[in-house]
C-alpha cells in the first residue's frame, strides 16, 4: 500500500498537536487563591445572592475601617461572581478559593454593589465618623434614589439575561 | 459525488492538494515562534502555561485552519459575486470571532473586541476582494461583528464553562472553515489555478497572527476585572 505525502503531513499534524497539547494540559490550570493578611483588623461582611439581589450581612459599615467581604459561593450564580463596587474602585472575579474582597470604605454614604453586567444589584451603607446615618446616596443608571430594594429583573418575574 | 471528488483532490495536484501541507506549515511556524518566545520571555512569567497556555494552543489551531483557506482563495484570485461574498463573510466572521474570543477570555471585552474586529475586518476585506466591492463590504461587516461577538461570548462565559465552550466553538468553526474549502472547490473546480506560490505567505501570516495574539494576550491592556 502506498501512503500519500499528505497522509504523512496529516500524521505529523496530529503528532505536533498531541505533543504541544500534552505539554500545555500537563501543566494544569491556574487556581485562584485568597490573599489574606491574618494580622489585619477587618469588618467581616458575608455576601450572597437572594432573589436576584446581593445581600450583605451586615450591610452597615464603619468608615475608614478595612472591610473583608466573604462571598458564599454556593449562593452566587452566573455573573454575580463578577463584583463591581465602583465607588471604591473594587472590581473582582470571585471563584472557589478566591471568594474574598478587601477594601477600605473611606467615605460615608449609601453605595451600590453590582455585577459587572449591572444585572445583580445591592447596596450597603458606610456610617459617618460619629456613627450617624449618612446623607449621601449613590445613584444608579437604572434606578433613582436609594437602591436598597433594587433587584435583578428575574426576581420580579422578568428575565435576568446574564446567565444567572 | 462531488464530496468524494473533493476528498480525492485533497491528495491531488490542485491547490486543494496543498491544504493539509499548509495546515502543517502554519502549525509548525506558530509552535516554533511560541516555543522561542516561551523559552526566552514567557517562561519567567508566573503561572504562564496555566493562565495562557490553553487559549494560545487553541488560537494557534484556529489560525492553522484560516491560513489554508487564504491560500486556496489566493490561488484562484477572482470568484463569482455570490461565492466571493460567502468567502469574505466566512473568513471575516470566523477569524474575527476566534481572535476576539481567545483575547476576550484573557484580556476582557474591549481589547478582545478591538483585536478580533481588526483581524476579522483585515482578513475579511482581503479575502472578500476576490469578488469586488460586495465581497469587501461583506468581509468588513462580518469581521466587525465577529470580533465583538467573540469577545462578548468569552466574557459572558467566564463564570460558566469557558474552556469547554472554547473547545466546542473551535470544533464548530473548524467544520465551517472546512465547509468553506469545499465550497471554494465546488465554485472553482472547472477553473485553472491563477497563482502558484510557495509557502512564504503561509509562514508570514501565521507568524504575524501568532505573535500579535501572544504579545497582546500577555502584555496587552486588560479590562478592570482581569
Amino acid at each position: 500500500m502506498v501512503v500519500s505525502k499528505n497522509t504523512w503531513f496529516g500524521i505529523l499534524i496530529l503528532i505536533s498537536i498531541f505533543l504541544v497539547g500534552f505539554f500545555v494540559f500537563s501543566q494544569g490550570s491556574s487556581v485562584a487563591q485568597n490573599n489574606i493578611d491574618p494580622n489585619k483588623e477587618f469588618q467581616v461582611v458575608k455576601l450572597s445572592v437572594e432573589g436576584g439581589s446581593y445581600v450583605m450581612s451586615p450591610s452597615t459599615l464603619k468608615k475608614d475601617v478595612p472591610v473583608r467581604i466573604e462571598a458564599d459561593m454556593t449562593k452566587m450564580p452566573g455573573c454575580s461572581k463578577s463584583i463591581v463596587i465602583s465607588a471604591f474602585n473594587v472590581r473582582k472575579n470571585l471563584a472557589e478559593g478566591a471568594n474574598t474582597i478587601e477594601f477600605t470604605p473611606n467615605k460615608a454614604g449609601t453605595f451600590n454593589i453590582a455585577c459587572s453586567m449591572n444585572m445583580y444589584k445591592g447596596s450597603f451603607t458606610v456610617l459617618e465618623d460619629n456613627g450617624s446615618s449618612p446623607v449621601y446616596v449613590e445613584s444608579t443608571s437604572t434606578t433613582t434614589g436609594p437602591i436598597a430594594e433594587s433587584s435583578c429583573g428575574m426576581a420580579n418575574g422578568g428575565g435576568c439575561g446574564c446567565g444567572g | 459525488m462531488s464530496f468524494k471528488e473533493f476528498k480525492k483532490e485533497l491528495n491531488g495536484n490542485r491547490i486543494e492538494g496543498e491544504l493539509v501541507r499548509t495546515i502543517f506549515y502554519s502549525l509548525i511556524t506558530s509552535f516554533i515562534i511560541l516555543g522561542i518566545f516561551y523559552y526566552f520571555r514567557f517562561k519567567s512569567i508566573n503561572n504562564f502555561i496555566p493562565t495562557y497556555g490553553f487559549y494560545l494552543f487553541f488560537i494557534v489551531l484556529s489560525y492553522a485552519l484560516v491560513v489554508p483557506t487564504i491560500r486556496q482563495i489566493r490561488a484562484y484570485k477572482k470568484m463569482a459575486c455570490m461565492g466571493g461574498m460567502m468567502v469574505g463573510m466566512t473568513v471575516g466572521m470566523m477569524s474575527g470571532f476566534l481572535a476576539g474570543y481567545f483575547i476576550g477570555a484573557t484580556n476582557g471585552m474591549f481589547i478582545g473586541g478591538v483585536f478580533g474586529m481588526s483581524i476579522g475586518i483585515f482578513l475579511g476585506i482581503w479575502m472578500g476582494s476576490c469578488c469586488g466591492i460586495m465581497g469587501i463590504m461583506e468581509g468588513t461587516m462580518a469581521g466587525f461583528m465577529g470580533g465583538w461577538m467573540g469577545a462578548m461570548t468569552a466574557v459572558m462565559l467566564i463564570n460558566d464553562n469557558l474552556k469547554l465552550a472554547s473547545i466546542l466553538i473551535f470544533i464548530v468553526c473548524a467544520v465551517i472553515l472546512f465547509s468553506l474549502n469545499y465550497m471554494i472547490y465546488l465554485e472553482t473546480r472547472k477553473e485553472e489555478r491563477q497563482l502558484k506560490e510557495d509557502h512564504f505567505i503561509t509562514i508570514i501570516i501565521s507568524l504575524i497572527l501568532t505573535l500579535a495574539t501572544a504579545l497582546i494576550m500577555v502584555y496587552g491592556p486588560r479590562s478592570a476585572l482581569f
